[in-house]
């Protein structure tokens, strides 16, 4: 199966102010690192591929729950106006490595989830950041509706005590749900 | 104005007594509660909690870090879905011990 090429690290979202300022939305854990000075980024279309057309920052600093960015070569607002509502992205080799236990969220999105027993719950549908740590959100096996008769849908915590293993090669995550945890 | 240090910190009594009882018999189930305005003690570390958010109940499962906070702060009312589905960001999630 054909990976992904690049990952998506920011949308940018508009210009800021009349140089050449970019107000981009971070899609990435590090943008203290990815959105430093000197780093060529990829522009990407709303979907993640590549458009052939790459940026270099030249500055970069937090703006509120954004960063504000500027290109080599982009000093004026109309510059910037083209590239609104394009991704920056990075090619996946040059990502850090993953640590130990550690999991892009596109890798676990579609992957079957089974008890330890080799019970079907589901396949994991989204991956839900929440407050206590990531939720697994898996739509529930062999057609089973909920109250409304909606597929039924299980949120799983991503934590140790419940996920025993994740295996990417036979693409499934095996949990061990505490009693009552698969009724909610 | 904070609460009085003298009465210590607010747990519902049932599911203390609850989180109690399933430590006492060294046992693991997800309890439903409302109380969102509990304190987690270090009783309740690692078990997992279904707390309703005004919707539904979201799970959460207790660790360490988490003690001294309420229970509503993990079920939060309204969840970030994020940004265009096709994206593969460049975001990770981590599960200590995992192979």
């Amino acid at each position: 199966m054909d990976g992904p090429t690049h990952l998506a690290v920011g949308l940018l979202k508009k210009p800021h102010g009349v140089k050449g300022d970019a107000l981009v939305l971070p899609l990435t854990d590090e943008p203290e690192v990815v959105f430093r000075a000197g780093r060529t980024l990829a522009v990407l279309d709303r979907d993640g591929r590549p458009t052939g057309d790459e940026v270099v920052v030249t500055r970069s600093r937090a703006y509120q729950r954004a960063w504000l960015l500027h290109f080599e070569g982009v000093e004026e607002r109309g510059q910037v106006d083209a590239l609104r509502q394009r991704c920056l992205g990075m090619a996946i080799d040059e990502a850090r490595p993953l640590e130990a236990g550690e999991f892009y969220l596109h890798e676990l999105v579609g992957l079957r989830v089974e008890t330890a027993d080799g019970t079907l719950v589901g396949d994991v549908t989204e991956v839900v950041e929440a407050p206590a740590g990531w939720l697994l959100n898996v739509a529930g096996a062999g057609g089973a509706t909920g109250a409304r008769g909606a597929a039924r849908e299980h949120l799983i915590p991503f934590a140790a005590g419940v996920v025993r293993r994740v295996d990417r090669g036979s693409r499934r995550i095996v949990i061990s749900p505490p009693d009552g945890l698969l009724e909610l | 104005m904070a609460r009085s240090v003298k009465k210590g910190p607010y747990v519902d009594e049932r599911l203390l007594a609850r989180i109690h009882e399933m430590n006492a018999k060294r046992e693991k189930r997800v309890l439903k509660t409302w109380s969102r305005a509990s304190t987690l003690t270090p009783d309740f570390v690692g078990h997992t909690l279904a707390v309703h958010n005004g919707n539904k109940f979201v799970p959460v499962y207790v660790t360490e870090n988490m003690v001294g906070h309420k229970l509503g702060e993990f079920a939060p009312t309204r969840l970030f879905r994020g940004h265009s589905g096709k994206l593969t960001a460049d975001k990770k999630a981590k599960v200590e011990g995992a192979a």
